[in-house]
């Protein structure tokens, strides 16, 4: 009995070691298409200007779509930064979902707000409008008030009142970039049929914010908001842009993506019973495009960018990934038909199974292998080989892709200018392997198990709200 | 015995298959580790680029600046731009040349002129983006000298350097080009129409001729001819509304239709009611849509029963058009007595007033 368990034990670590190998094989691989496809972009860049590209009469009108739920700590400067964007036409339409505090009175104070009529454009199901409003300050600025139904719930609201040809849904308690809607709607001025984009999600914490514009760039002073700094870099230039680059993106973060109105609209708006209605949203429209024969384009774009506010302590951030798993669960267990299968292209035969085997099935793999290693190391059933090869494997190489997702960074946007912030990441990614790495996967771990429990619910992330600049009359 | 033999092969087995696997990891780890130290010897030499480019510029400016407001001060710049220097000068004036048209723009073209000869050669690279600049650059600063190279770039391979090639010659200030980029518009059928249209626009009213020409070809691509009136419109081409009657009463291409309907709600006169009267029954939403737009504009008074009945279209995009359009008609009252009522599209009337109104 004992030598079978032994066996089994041997087998599971070879296994794991498959697993990491495998990972990490497709991580390098999308980081050298992210390489190529960044020194592309860049020299694009060059020949293309943007704002020229932009600024003329073609630029369709754009509706940004931000659902607030409790953000009173942070919901007039973000609508300060919206109010700032640089692009020719463009509406706001913040959606209150039933805040509980006091995000709609400070809304009202700050911009002047007014019951307007507003009828709706599309009729997604939704909770209850209770009153729109519209700024007599800025005639682009709307505010709808409605019952509580969940993020996607109020996305859905905005969508029924949006009135322009794209719409930008982002969260409430995200800063975009003055230039983030020039750069973002390139992909649809390029190709028509382009129903989707997504940009890049940047840690706002640590950095210096002065009327919604992110000054300084600096790395947080918290230890667990720089490793995710380092996690949304490796996530998004190594991950998002090597998939684009295959043309296979299958996740748009829900805090900054762009979408045709009509496709949303047809394909039914965001799922309402998701915590990852995100990426429900982008399987859903591959889905929808390819069954309904309609051309399309999914894209994501390295350089308009969106900060956020991300989770400081321990308790926080496990939540945040226990919903982030459920999501990713939910996305793709409801969409399962697509899993290797050749009539939804490139998101069906190379993203979805990667998603579905590597990101969905890879934690408890992961977090059970690291158990097995230990087991086998502390009874001294394997060799001095196996071990070589598994801290190579599961640590050596993910500290090289975590340092080859910065070179990314510094390749193409260095937005840490700092050198000192520059060899803190390149600590970093030494040190996430030793410790964040491994709690992550066990959150990971405890949110497949929630999801597969059906656990529903978001969770709440308190906001400090963003590091003003010293002397500003908002400072909190 | 055998057995055991069996086992030490096969764990001797295991052991080389162990070490080869780390071996593999071992080099892939080395090439992520080259890779990282590839950018970072990028960071180090384009913090040098960085360095030398903002010596560069700072030495440039003053004496461009002057050399715009002063062209005879041009030759003074000349004696800054050291031969190594030259194509970061090119680079420079580019970067201005955008910000600026007419005499200016001719003064910086006169400043690099000396220097677009290698320019040149790179817009026959093998590689897209040296090509792609190598256009952007001589469309900007080097026609009508580098035409030739610009307008082949129109058949390059590339559609982004075809594009770059269109923006540069629609820009030029040389209406001559626009016909030559009308030639072209089915290898840009994949990028937005009303930035197609608004590229066209863009090189004035002497574009005007050719996009009409275009816009009546009864053989052309729909979505070229549809480009075509969007431009027109956009240049508030009068002498297009006959045209574009034609075009709503006999075509069937619903993005065509709906081009010419927004041509007619910019320039159509009383003449052209008809026409457009005729598709406020079109079983198309998007047509309808521009019908009433037209309608609201080119109308006559008896057309504001019809805009008060297309306010209960099912289509809420239809109604809120149809709302717009009568009381671009003049029919604020009606709009009035409606949102005052507890018909269904009272709070759509609102709306609309709210929006004269600003509030």
């Amino acid at each position: 009995m004992s030598t079978l368990v032994w066996q089994a034990l041997g087998t599971f670590n070879w296994v794991v070691l498959a697993y990491f190998i495998v990972l990490n094989a497709v991580y390098l691989i999308t980081s050298l298409f992210a390489f190529g496809a960044l020194r592309r972009y860049a020299r694009r860049l060059k020949s293309l200007d943007l704002a020229d590209l932009v600024r003329g009469a073609g630029a369709p009108p754009i509706t940004l779509l931000a659902p607030a739920y409790n953000e009173e700590a942070t919901c007039v400067e973000v609508v300060r930064s919206l109010l700032t964007l640089d692009y020719p036409e463009y509406e706001i339409i913040v959606v209150n979902d039933g805040s509980t505090d006091r995000t709609l009175e400070r809304l009202v104070a700050e911009f002047n707000l007014k019951p307007t009529a507003r009828i709706a454009t599309a009729f997604l199901d939704t909770q209850p409008v209770r009153q729109i409003y519209r700024s007599r300050r800025h005639a682009n600025l709307w505010i709808i008030d409605k019952e509580n139904g969940g993020k996607a719930d109020a996305l859905n609201a905005g969508v029924n009142f949006c009135r322009t040809p794209l719409f930008c849904a982002m969260d409430a308690d995200s800063l975009l970039e003055r230039e983030a809607l020039v750069r973002i709607v390139r992909p649809f001025l390029e190709d028509a049929h382009t129903v989707a984009a997504g940009g890049i999600l940047r840690i706002a914490n640590g950095c210096v914010v002065d009327h919604g514009q992110v000054l300084d760039v600096r790395l947080p002073r918290n230890l667990w908001a720089r490793f995710q700094v380092l996690e949304y870099l490796r996530a998004f230039l190594s991950g998002r842009m090597g998939w684009d680059a295959l043309r296979a993106t299958l996740v748009i973060s829900g805090a900054f993506g762009m979408f045709r109105r009509s496709t949303v609209v047809d394909a039914g708006g965001y799922a309402t019973d998701t915590v990852g209605e995100d990426m429900e949203l982008v399987v859903r429209l591959h889905r929808h495009c390819r069954e309904h024969g309609i051309p399309y384009a999914i894209h994501f774009v390295p350089d308009p960018v969106a900060w956020t506010e991300c989770p400081e302590t321990l308790r926080q951030l496990a939540r945040q990934r226990d919903r982030w798993q459920r999501g990713l669960f939910q996305s793709l267990t409801r969409h399962r038909v697509m899993l290797m299968n050749s009539r939804y292209g490139r998101a069906g035969l190379l993203a979805f199974p990667y998603f579905f085997f590597l990101e969905m099935l890879g934690p408890v793999v992961e977090a059970l292998g690291y158990v097995a290693f230990a087991v086998a190391v502390l009874s001294g059933r394997t060799d001095y080989a196996y071990v070589v090869a598994f801290l190579m494997v599961a640590i050596v190489l993910g500290v090289a892709l975590s340092i080859a997702a910065v070179a990314l960074e510094e390749l193409s946007f260095r937005r840490y200018p700092r050198l000192k912030d520059l060899l803190s990441l390149f600590a970093l990614a030494l040190a996430e392997n030793l410790g964040y790495r491994q709690l992550t996967a066990w959150w990971r771990v405890k949110g497949t198990w929630s999801a597969l429990r059906g656990v529903e619910g978001w969770g709440r992330m308190a906001r400090k709200g963003f590091t003003l600049v010293e002397g500003t009359d908002d400072e909190r | 015995m055998s057995n055991v033999v069996g086992l030490v092969e096969a764990m001797g087995l295991r052991t080389s298959a162990l070490w080869l696997l780390a071996l593999v990891v071992g080099a892939l780890i080395l090439m992520a580790l080259a890779f990282a130290a590839y950018a970072v010897y990028l960071r180090i030499h384009s913090d040098r680029r960085q360095r030398l480019w903002a010596q560069l510029s700072e030495r440039w400016e003053g004496p461009v600046l002057l050399a715009l407001s002063d062209p005879g001060s041009a030759p003074r710049v000349y004696q800054l731009v050291a031969p190594q220097h030259r194509l970061h000068f090119v680079r420079f004036a580019l970067e201005y040349a955008r910000r600026v048209r007419g005499e200016e723009r001719r003064v910086l073209q006169k400043l690099v002129e000396p220097y677009l000869a290698p320019i040149a050669r790179r817009a026959a690279s093998r590689a897209v983006e040296v090509r792609t600049r190598a256009v952007q650059t001589l469309g900007t600063l080097g026609l009508p000298r580098y035409a030739p190279e610009v307008l082949k770039a129109l058949d390059d391979p590339s559609p982004l350097v075809a594009m770059v090639a269109a923006r540069a010659l629609a820009s030029s200030e040389h209406p001559e080009h626009a016909a030559h980029v009308l030639g072209h518009l089915h290898r840009f059928e994949g990028w937005s129409r009303s930035f197609m249209a608004s590229m066209l626009a863009a090189v004035g009213p002497a574009a005007a001729p050719a996009l009409r020409a275009s816009f009546g070809d009864a053989h052309g691509a729909p979505w070229v001819r549809a480009v075509a009136a969007e431009a027109l419109t956009m240049l508030r081409d009068f002498d297009a509304g006959d045209l574009a009657a034609a075009v709503v009463s006999t075509e069937d291409d619903r993005e065509l239709v709906a081009s010419a309907l927004m041509l007619l709600a910019a320039v159509g006169t009383p003449e052209h009611v008809a026409a457009v009267r005729a598709r406020c029954a079109s079983p198309d939403n998007v047509v309808r849509v521009h019908a009433l737009d037209a309608l609201g504009i080119v109308g006559e008074e008896g057309d504001l029963p019809r805009l008060l009945g297309a306010m209960s279209d099912p289509s809420p995009w239809v109604a809120i058009h149809a709302a717009r359009g009568l009381r671009a008609a003049g029919g604020t009252r009606l709009l009035r007595d409606l949102s005052d009522s507890d018909h269904p599209r009272a709070a759509l009337a609102r709306q609309v007033l709210g929006e004269e109104a600003g509030t």
